[in-house]
């Protein structure tokens, strides 16, 4: 299950990352079941490429991204930032790690402390780790803000001052402030109007461009995904299925699930008549995943071998990584 | 592109603000013309009870024996000999004086307005003190056992399940016999038992506000527990604090009334509002109305204050409230 | 004709709310219509005043908001003039709702089944052994599988599809002859929403309810949708039957709308955008309500309102560029 042979052009590699979740009942609160969030999830990051990470919800991909940071603990796996181990690092080590990898919330409104002005909240990773003095701290915000579309004058208003698109920015600066390595982009866009997503997606993309900047891009829109992405792995059920470029994944999908998914979406075309795959039924729990491969009772191609075997995660055609018994192009 | 001087000020009065946050919350807090009043009230009644007692003819326990129970403003001339201190001290005012019960007397004698002064100092004492310091506890525990949860949790929160089942005023007792009953040690045993209220309150409040993304945007950068918890979590989760601190001082002062009769806290002849009330029954109320009214009238208008103080504060503290 | 074609007509609606910030101009002059059996889609993004115009034909609007102006002709009646006690004898019965969030709407103390009787009973006075039968012909109607046992369901045992499904049920339980479908997918998963959409069209055929669709997503809109009404800031925009409006959009902010969405399959380098915001609602600017984001802006614009200009191939438009 090697997704990745070389380490030096890397600059992120999860390696079986598991993260289970327990259920407590019961007087004494103990475990009394699971939640298999993340199951072995593997995949690697180029330095300057965008991993968009698509899938329904429950499937594990905004626990992906926040285990990567070690914002939750794994309960297995590894994550190799830059070749060190983000999971192992010591208290020291992390918070070095913590300027290099930062996040971008899904949720504009949430993210921000409301009591403090937005230029404090995006000062206040430097002043965690001592960068600069107060004075160039205030320019560096200031520079920052501008940088993502806003002007220095924003840095003394509070977070309810602002729209939903602006707040997203705020939330960018803050992580570009650090001057990071990788930006996880925990669903950035889906709580903005469509205007207003765009905005934001152009700005995403110039950003990367100019500061070669790595993301690793999480969202439900499978079309948001395509138009960011250099790669793009689906899951399913706490599962990587299909792992492709870009262009492969979506001119030539592998996976019956990542087909179900590309049709499912509504597009803005009256034009254009599909076939459509519906899937049936709903995604199953996590608590207890289907034996052998976790889509088999919603697919339509399963057969015996489905429901008892679950399918390796392997490379198809070169760079292209199913897990699929019956994967086809 | 022009900037006018007004505009180049406005944006230096906000980067004031910008850099000294207090200051944005004072303005904030100025606009609430109730709490302002309510400050100054009070500060007005700190200063008449800290310096007013000196410059009162009568002590605090000076007793006129013929004049029991006397309406405000009942002058009296004192007499020779007749005129003397209750626990055996100086008596200050020469023979022949006439002095004047402002707000009456009460039921041996002595002057209302100087006992009432007396009072304040330590009933004010005790209120301010029980309240701030079970609240300074109740945050600290309730936003370390909302943050950290699991076992932190559990054994917190068993812990002020435990003291509300306890009954105070027999422990009390049973702690008055084996330490000499002081005006702090009552403070402490009030806070004791009083902290697990704002506990509570910020426990849960904390509960919802961890979940919030600018929680982990924050531990995305790095920051420690005890900045994620002081910086971001506590003045968040204040606000319910704020008012059930308001509204405990004033019964702090009726608690301590109920004590003072255990032999706790303040002691006769010593007087605090709660005790000058603790005394009224229904004779007092229909004879010598004044006896109740005025020590009422101090502790109403103290909590109506600190109410007021505290919505000031409340919304001084949140940005998004109204201007 | 006995029954007019027209079964819903708007004109001049006006709903403001008195908040304590000031007057919410949330919808400012709204006509249109819709006719027995079409499907109109009404598209817009937050705070357009699209949902502020389902609450307004079902008179739920709470204590801040009010129809000031104008009139919602239903089925011949002005439904502004009706007595409370008449309306909610046409809410749930002859207009119905879906929503949102599904699971929100179901009461979660009682039973699935019990939910759609008393709907039941309420409007048409089955009750018992009729009204179990009935609420097992909906939810099989709907695709709910093993609809007897899922009666007897709790709201928390199902998921959010299921949760949709049965809403829909509900709404379907008295044959309204208007469905208004208030984003009815957009809390679902893509491949749940794929289910439902398809359900209701497959509704659509069998009962032949109009039915207003409110969403945020051109997609949907897209596939589901025989006219289109474009909103913004409170105010319609755009008019068109579908094929016409995705072929050829013609106010500018339709046309920055369909132009700033990422299309699957569609890959371009940078997606257009429209600059600025939505302007605030509490003091709409003057004239046209999008020329502070518009490419063509000319002085007329900010001067004056344009009215909604009849183009050719029964369509609408709201810009003085016709």
């Amino acid at each position: 299950m090697t997704v990745s042979n070389s380490t030096s052009e890397h600059l992120l590699e999860v390696r079986n990352l598991k993260k289970y979740f327990p259920i407590k009942g019961g007087l004494m609160r103990r475990t009394v079941a699971q939640v298999k969030a993340l199951d072995g999830v593997s995949f690697s990051i180029k330095k300057g490429e965008t991993l968009g990470l698509v899938g329904e919800s429950g499937c594990g991909k905004t626990t992906t991204g926040r285990t990567v940071l070690r914002l939750i603990p794994p309960s297995a796996g590894e994550v190799l930032f830059e070749g060190q181990d983000v999971l192992k690092a010591s208290a020291g080590r992390m918070r070095a790690l913590r300027r290099d990898m930062q996040i971008v919330f899904q949720d504009p409104y949430a993210s921000l402390n409301p009591r403090i002005p937005v230029g404090h909240s995006i000062a206040e990773g430097l002043k965690i780790h001592n960068i600069g003095t107060p004075r160039e701290r205030l320019d560096q915000v200031a520079q920052v803000l501008e940088r993502v579309g806003l002007n220095s004058g924003h840095m003394r208003r509070f977070p309810h001052e602002f729209s939903g698109g602006q707040r997203q920015r705020i939330g960018i600066a803050r992580a570009l402030v650090m001057q990071p390595k990788l930006i996880v982009c925990d669903e950035p866009v889906s709580a903005l109007d469509v205007s207003i997503q765009a905005q934001v997606l152009n700005l995403l993309n110039d950003l990367q461009k100019d500061l070669g900047l790595t993301y690793l891009f999480i969202a439900h829109n499978l079309s948001v995904v395509e138009h960011i992405s250099n790669r793009v792995g689906v899951m399913y059920l706490g599962r990587m299925v299909e792992l492709a470029s870009r262009d492969q994944l979506f001119s030539k999908p592998m996976h019956p699930y990542t087909k179900a998914l590309m049709s499912a979406i509504p597009l803005p075309d009256p034009t254009i008549k599909r076939d459509r795959i519906i899937l049936e039924g709903d995604v199953p729990s996590p608590v207890n995943p289907p034996s052998g491969c976790r889509f088999h009772p919603r697919c339509w191609l399963a057969q015996d071998i489905c429901k008892h075997d679950d399918p390796a995660f392997e490379e198809k055609e070169p760079g292209h990584f199913v897990a699929c018994h019956f994967a086809q192009g | 592109m022009a900037v006018s001087t007004t505009q180049v000020e406005a944006r230096e009065a906000k980067k004031e603000e910008y850099e000294r946050p207090w200051l944005e919350i004072l303005k904030r807090f100025s606009r609430h013309r109730f709490a302002v009043a309510s400050v100054v009230v009070l500060f007005l009644m700190i200063l008449a009870v800290t310096f007013g007692p000196l410059f009162m003819p009568f002590g605090e326990t000076d007793t006129a024996v013929t004049k029991k129970d006397q309406p405000p403003g009942t002058e009296y001339v004192v007499p020779k000999n007749l005129y003397y201190n209750s626990i055996g001290g100086e008596i200050r005012t020469a023979a022949g004086t006439t002095l004047t019960f402002w707000l009456g007397s009460d039921g041996i004698g002595r002057d209302l307005l100087t006992r009432l002064l007396y009072a304040g100092r330590v009933s004010l004492y005790i209120a301010v003190a029980v309240t701030l310091l079970s609240e300074l506890i109740g945050i600290i525990i309730g936003v370390m056992s909302g943050y950290f949860g699991g076992i932190v949790d559990a054994f917190a929160m068993r812990f002020v399940d435990f003291l509300n089942t306890l009954p105070l005023l027999p422990i009390l007792l049973i702690i008055s016999t084996i330490l000499e009953p002081t005006v702090n040690l009552l403070i402490l045993i009030l806070v004791f038992f009083s902290w697990t209220g704002g506990a509570r309150l910020m426990r849960g409040q904390i509960l919802s506000l961890r979940e919030q993304e600018y929680v982990s945007a924050s531990r995305a950068l790095g920051a420690s527990n005890l900045r994620i918890m002081f910086r971001h979590l506590v003045p968040n989760a204040l606000a319910p604090n704020i008012v059930n601190a308001s509204l405990a001082l004033s019964g702090v002062m009726i608690t301590e009334a109920a004590l003072s009769f255990l032999g706790f806290g303040v002691k006769l002849p010593a007087a605090s509002w709660g005790n000058m009330l603790k005394g009224v029954n229904t004779t007092i109320l229909e004879k010598y109305t004044w006896q109740a009214f005025f020590p009422g009238l101090a502790i109403f208008i103290c909590s109506l204050c600190f109410n007021f103080i505290g919505d000031g504060l409340r919304d001084a503290l949140d940005p998004r409230a109204k201007r | 004709m006995a029954q007019s074609d027209v079964l819903l007509k708007l004109k001049g609606v006006k709903t403001y709310f008195f908040t304590d910030e000031g007057t919410v101009h949330a919808v400012d002059g709204l006509d249109f219509q819709v006719r027995r059996g079409e499907t109109l889609g009404i598209v817009g993004e937050s705070g357009c005043g699209k949902s502020v115009t389902s609450m307004s034909i079902l008179r739920l609007l709470g204590k801040t908001g009010k129809v000031i102006e104008g009139e919602i002709m239903f089925d011949g009646e002005n439904l502004l003039d009706l007595s409370e006690e008449e309306m909610r004898k046409i809410r749930g019965n002859r207009i119905s709702m879906i929503f949102q969030q599904p699971t929100t709407c179901l009461n979660p103390v009682f039973r699935i089944g019990e939910q759609i009787i008393e709907a039941l009973q309420i409007h048409q006075g089955l009750s018992g052994e009729e009204g179990n039968k009935r609420t097992i012909e909906l939810l099989t109607l709907v695709g709910l599988p093993d609809p007897v046992r899922r009666m007897r369901s709790f709201p928390h045992e199902i998921s959010g599809g299921q949760a949709q499904r049965v809403m829909i049920a509900m709404a379907l339980a008295c044959n309204p002859e208007l469905l208004i479908a208030d984003e009815p997918t957009t809390a679902l998963d893509v491949t749940i929403q794929a289910q439902i959409l398809d359900l209701m069209r497959e509704l659509r055929e069998k009962v032949n309810t109009a039915i207003i669709l409110i969403t945020h997503d051109l997609g949907v809109v897209a596939e589901m949708a025989e006219n289109v009404m474009v909103m913004y800031a409170g105010r319609a925009v755009e008019y068109a039957p579908v094929h016409a409006l995705f072929e050829a959009p013609k106010h500018p902010y339709t046309q920055g709308l369909i132009a700033s969405t990422p299309v699957l399959g569609n890959v371009r380098d940078e997606l257009e955008t429209i600059p600025g915001q939505v302007p605030s609602l509490l003091n709409p600017p003057a004239g046209c309500r999008f020329a502070s984001r518009c490419a063509h802006r000319m002085d007329q614009c900010t001067q004056e309102e344009p009215p909604l200009i009849k183009l050719e191939g029964d369509r609408l438009v709201r810009c003085w560029l016709y």
